[in-house]
């Protein structure tokens, strides 16, 4: 609890503290007086923000808040109109592409593959990165090429066509090409978009574990609340391009956070099953009979 | 896991889908027999045993001349202008990731088109013949350079691009037609029978001309080739891998001109190669840059072949361009391999 702090500066001081530590954990991504923007919109404006090591931090917010524009910024997609990312203390943005996409690697929302491209043949791009023209095909790279598809469960659907595969198994192959890149930094924009609820939770235990089996630091943008307090360690609301609060979800995720992020009243309770803080929205809809309810 | 056959060695390691190299050999093995058939059939027939005698200088004086003089080069300009138009709307179609794009379409045939008629029609007679391959390659230059500055937008989207590139097209072919439709009789009908495409009468000086453009091209296509398949999968993903997207579109921009232009100042404007041999080639083999580019270019290089071969025999003493064929021979086939893959 204590360490879910709202101020930057107190978990500033923390990855600072932790930087000194035999662990040598410094926060491997943060912005610093970032701003951005398209065209001559700002949609992010001065942004201080460090992403804690080793940890599933989730950004949410409402549609248009800024929070896939950070995301696509900290994966160097953007450049910042003013301020800095910093990837391992350096400027995102003075590394070489080839340097970063060894530590950081990022899957972008609705990813589309070349049609008949088979999912061992998407997977082995991951591993670009870290080849060179003389060096295409290295033993790591066969080695971490069979990991990924089976720690995503995708080696039986390694010769088949991504077109073919459900939209479940596309997902998981897009992310076993982000695993075989094999950095300790994976970002996702909405990984379970358009996916079912089957799913949704196929996606995000995978993710789980990756991150408790290989201390992956995580940084995603899910739009299911509930989802997210599940599984992020450390949430952080987006609000017009600032961030509003951030923290561990059971200690941010309330009535008066739900009601200034979404402008939605809503009621929250415990997980009955997981005991993380449960969003359940008014508004209109059937009711049933308590009494009745109980028998189902 | 499918057959992947791998190369590791101290200095260099590669990895390419087995099946993949068994259709390209077949493949080769096409190619060399079209190169003899060709060199085989004509007016006058010569016996497969006499052209290889005369390949090992031996053989005849007459068909000596016959093989090496007259048929040997216009086989390999054949050859080399499928391959190098093919190569082209290989790179195109993966640089804009729409199988819909090729030299013609986006307006690089175009602006080779227009900077060769205008030649014909006003500089030919004072400057010699010898000009024209250099002002078709400068107009396709510089309609490529017309199209990357018009499409330019902060960064250019392939949509733009292709989209800029068709109207630059049909401006291109408007010029053209005007030019041709204002020029005395004689020299339309040159003008027209080099839009169609030929490789009439070609001679060792062309095949010389014309080799060094692809020895510069392929090897830069293939030192592409990893970023190609990676910048496939789109802008985003692209750069998250480190691939500088902006600046691979530009070279391959300027990749597919220099392919492309050359085989098209030599041969003029045959149509469709660039377009259907990379779509036969991914039929073929895996989908990747470094296999799709030799077989796309062999696939190329075979369509345009077997055009020339009917162009010289069906209507002899008629000698009709191949450019004409390409299109007869090669959309019932592309038109048969779609339709058997629905099966």
């Amino acid at each position: 609890m204590s360490m879910s702090e709202n101020h930057l500066l107190d978990s500033n001081l923390l990855s600072r503290h932790l930087g000194n530590s035999h662990l040598g954990e410094s926060s491997p991504l943060e912005s610093v007086a970032l701003s951005l923007g398209y065209e001559k919109k700002n949609i992010i404006k001065s942004l201080d923000l460090v992403i804690k090591p080793n940890q599933i931090t989730v950004l949410v917010g409402g549609n248009g808040c800024g929070k896939s524009t950070l995301l696509k910024s900290f994966a160097r997609l953007l450049k910042p109109s003013t301020g800095q990312i910093l990837l391992n203390g350096a400027d995102i943005h003075s590394l070489s592409g080839k340097d970063v996409a060894r530590k950081l690697a990022i899957l972008p929302q609705g990813p589309v593959a070349p049609e008949g491209l088979t999912v061992e043949q998407l997977v082995r791009q991951g591993r670009y990165p870290h080849q060179n023209w003389l060096q295409s095909w290295t033993e790591d790279d066969e080695r971490l090429v069979r990991k990924a598809l089976q720690d995503t469960n995708m080696t039986e659907f390694a010769d088949r066509s991504i077109d073919a595969l459900s939209g479940g198994q596309r997902q998981r192959a897009w992310i076993a090409m982000a695993l075989a890149q094999n950095t300790d930094i994976l970002l996702l924009d909405e990984p379970t978009t358009y996916l079912d609820l089957t799913h949704q939770i196929e996606i995000l235990d995978l993710l789980f574990e990756l991150n408790a089996t290989q201390n992956t630091t995580i940084l995603m943008v899910l739009h299911d609340l509930n989802l997210a307090a599940r599984y992020a360690h450390n949430m952080i609301a987006i609000k017009d391009g600032a961030v509003f609060c951030q923290g561990a979800p059971e200690t941010i995720l309330d009535h008066d956070m739900v009601k200034a992020v979404f402008d939605m009243e809503c009621h929250i309770s415990a997980d009955p099953l997981f005991g993380t803080p449960m969003c359940i929205p008014y508004g209109k809809g059937r009711k049933v009979d308590s009494q009745a309810a109980k028998h189902v | 896991m499918s057959k992947f056959f791998s190369v590791r060695h101290r200095l260099f390691s590669f990895s390419t889908p087995v099946r993949s190299l068994w259709s390209m050999l077949v493949l080769l093995v096409f190619f060399l027999s079209i190169i003899l058939l060709s060199l085989c059939l004509g007016e006058e027939f010569i016996a497969l045993p006499q052209v290889l005698q005369v390949l090992l200088g031996k053989g005849g004086q007459a068909a000596q001349f016959v093989v090496e003089t007259l048929r040997m080069p216009r086989v390999l300009m054949a050859a080399m202008v499928g391959a190098a138009l093919a190569s082209s709307g290989l790179v195109l179609q993966s640089m804009i990731r729409n199988p819909l794009a090729s030299p013609d379409i986006i307006g690089i045939t175009g602006g080779a088109s227009a900077a060769a008629v205008c030649f014909l029609s006003f500089f030919a007679t004072a400057m010699g013949i010898i000009w024209l391959p250099i002002f078709a390659i400068s107009g396709a230059l510089l309609a490529a350079l017309l199209i990357y500055t018009l499409a330019w937008n902060s960064g250019v989207t392939p949509m733009r691009l292709v989209l800029v590139g068709i109207g630059i097209s049909s401006a291109m072919g408007a010029v053209t037609t005007f030019v041709i439709a204002a020029s005395p009789l004689s020299t339309s009908i040159t003008a027209y029978i080099w839009l169609t495409g030929s490789v009439y009468g070609a001679s060792w000086v062309e095949v010389k001309a014309l080799l060094p453009w692809l020895l510069i091209s392929w090897p830069l296509a293939f030192y592409l080739a990893r970023r190609v398949n990676t910048q496939e999968l789109g802008d985003q993903l692209a750069t998250g891998l480190g691939v500088p997207v902006q600046r691979l579109r530009l070279a391959l921009l300027f990749l597919s001109v220099i392919m492309a232009a050359p085989a098209i100042a030599y041969a003029g404007a045959v149509g469709f190669v660039g377009l259907i041999a990379p779509h036969i080639a991914r039929r073929l083999v895996a989908r990747s840059f470094a296999l799709l580019l030799p077989t796309s270019a062999l696939v190329g290089a075979c369509l345009v072949m077997l055009a020339d071969l009917c162009g010289r025999l069906l209507f002899q003493p008629l000698d009709i361009p191949a450019g004409v064929f390409v299109s007869a021979i090669g959309a019932p086939f592309f038109i048969y391999l779609l339709y058997r893959q629905r099966f």
